[in-house]
């Protein structure tokens, strides 16, 4: 049976993109509530305790998940069912996984050479983007914005689960992609909720490299191995809510991530702000990846670049 | 931003919400309630490391100084500093 980042969901929204269960036993409930909802206002922070997280949106309604395992969803008056459903499969989903000790980055994943990266960055970097770029010439894909490790398996590094075969890309992208600009449905930021495609997989994959994309003012592509106490700084400020996780939460995060700067490949990538040089974005994270899949070690270090081409489709 | 006031008696201890790993010489400290993130150098690292048993900062001032090869005076001056920007990025606090 397909999970989502590992579990097995039951959902009592329409639409709702988790897989079905059949007869299995959920390890996520998420119901619909009407009564007895949460006494916080829109504009107060999320309460929460090492069981519970209470938080609300305005107009779209207030959100409770407790001990990983229920998640109540009071929806506003008048809402659609997909605003709510993209609050309950990133934040609430992201806080029950937090809530069982998941290690979560707010990142997307791609598996190339049977190996697993995690594509991470500030908001607009253009995670998903990159992403739909390296499936377009051949990568899988197992997950969009939040990417969940299990070092369950025992070992020096993790796994990384696959999560929803969704993706948010902006309309543009979607065209750059040779995709229907209209594609989907509409959700935050002007972005465009469709489906991953054929090239999603659902699974469990190794880690072997994290990059850290960010888009600048710069002529052409460029990607550098950091040092281990950068790769460091840049993995705690990629976690997925860090300020959801309890002292104790915070301390087992930062002793992985920790262990992942010492012993991946993180990539600092920089690509020129737009979507032009997006071809060539994917590409120098491709040969970085096959690096890396085609070694049983880490390549020791990287500076490459990659000048932008002339033509674009 | 107002700097702290220090003299030899002051003690500094370090905070349980400042997470620490070290490898290779250097120390990387992270503010658990801020996030705020230091790299230290192997003389940050070595000034961090004493201010680990309640000492007063001549007691750590004389501890550096029977391992490096330092002046009193460039010794005071290095360990205020340091103790001043990690007290501003609240990595450590007076006892």
């Amino acid at each position: 049976m397909p999970l989502t980042h590992g579990l097995k969901i039951h959902c009592d929204i329409n639409g709702h993109p988790f897989p079905e269960l059949g007869d299995a036993k959920p390890d996520v409930v998420v119901r619909l509530r009407t009564h007895d909802a949460p006494a916080l206002t829109p504009d107060a922070s999320p309460d929460i305790t090492a069981q519970q997280l209470t938080f609300v949106i305005a107009d779209v309604g207030h959100f409770r998940i407790t001990r990983g395992a229920r998640v109540d969803v009071w929806p506003a008056d008048g809402v659609a069912p997909r605003d709510v459903l993209a609050y309950v499969t990133g934040g609430c989903i992201g806080a029950a996984l937090l809530q069982r000790g998941a290690h979560l980055f707010h990142a997307s994943s791609v598996v190339i050479g049977g190996k697993a990266f995690l594509v991470c960055g500030r908001s607009g970097a253009g995670k998903s983007t990159t992403v739909a770029h390296l499936a377009a010439r051949g990568a899988a894909t197992i997950g969009d914005d939040i990417s969940t490790l299990d070092w369950s398996r025992g070992g020096a590094l993790p796994w990384v689960l696959s999560g929803l075969p969704t993706t948010r890309l902006a309309p543009s992208a979607l065209a750059a992609l040779g995709r229907e600009e209209a594609e989907g449905t509409p959700c935050a930021q002007g972005k465009r909720w469709v489906k991953a495609g054929p090239a999603f997989v659902n699974g469990s994959f190794p880690l072997a490299g994290i990059i850290a994309l960010s888009a600048r003012n710069v002529d052409a592509v460029s990607a550098r191995q950091m040092p281990w106490a950068e790769a460091l700084k840049v993995l705690c400020a990629q976690m997925y809510r860090r300020r959801w996780l309890g002292d104790q939460g915070s301390r087992s995060m930062f002793e992985r991530n920790t262990l992942l700067a010492h012993n991946l490949p993180v990539w600092r990538v920089v690509r020129p702000n737009g979507t032009q040089t997006m071809t060539e974005t994917a590409a120098l994270i491709e040969r970085l990846a096959h690096g890396v899949a085609n070694h049983d070690s880490p390549i020791a270090t990287t500076t490459m670049t990659a000048q932008p081409q002339e033509a674009h489709p | 931003m107002t700097q702290p006031d220090l003299s030899a008696d002051t003690v500094i201890i370090r905070p349980d919400n400042v997470l620490v790993a070290e490898t290779d010489g250097m120390t990387v400290l992270m503010s658990m309630d801020t996030g705020a993130f230091l790299e230290l150098n192997e003389t940050g690292g070595a000034i961090w490391a004493a201010l680990d048993a309640d000492q007063t900062l001549a007691q750590v001032q004389q501890s550096l100084m029977q391992t490096y090869d330092v002046s009193q005076a460039q010794c005071q001056e290095e360990v205020y500093a340091f103790v001043t920007d990690l007290l501003t990025r609240n990595l450590a606090q007076k006892a």
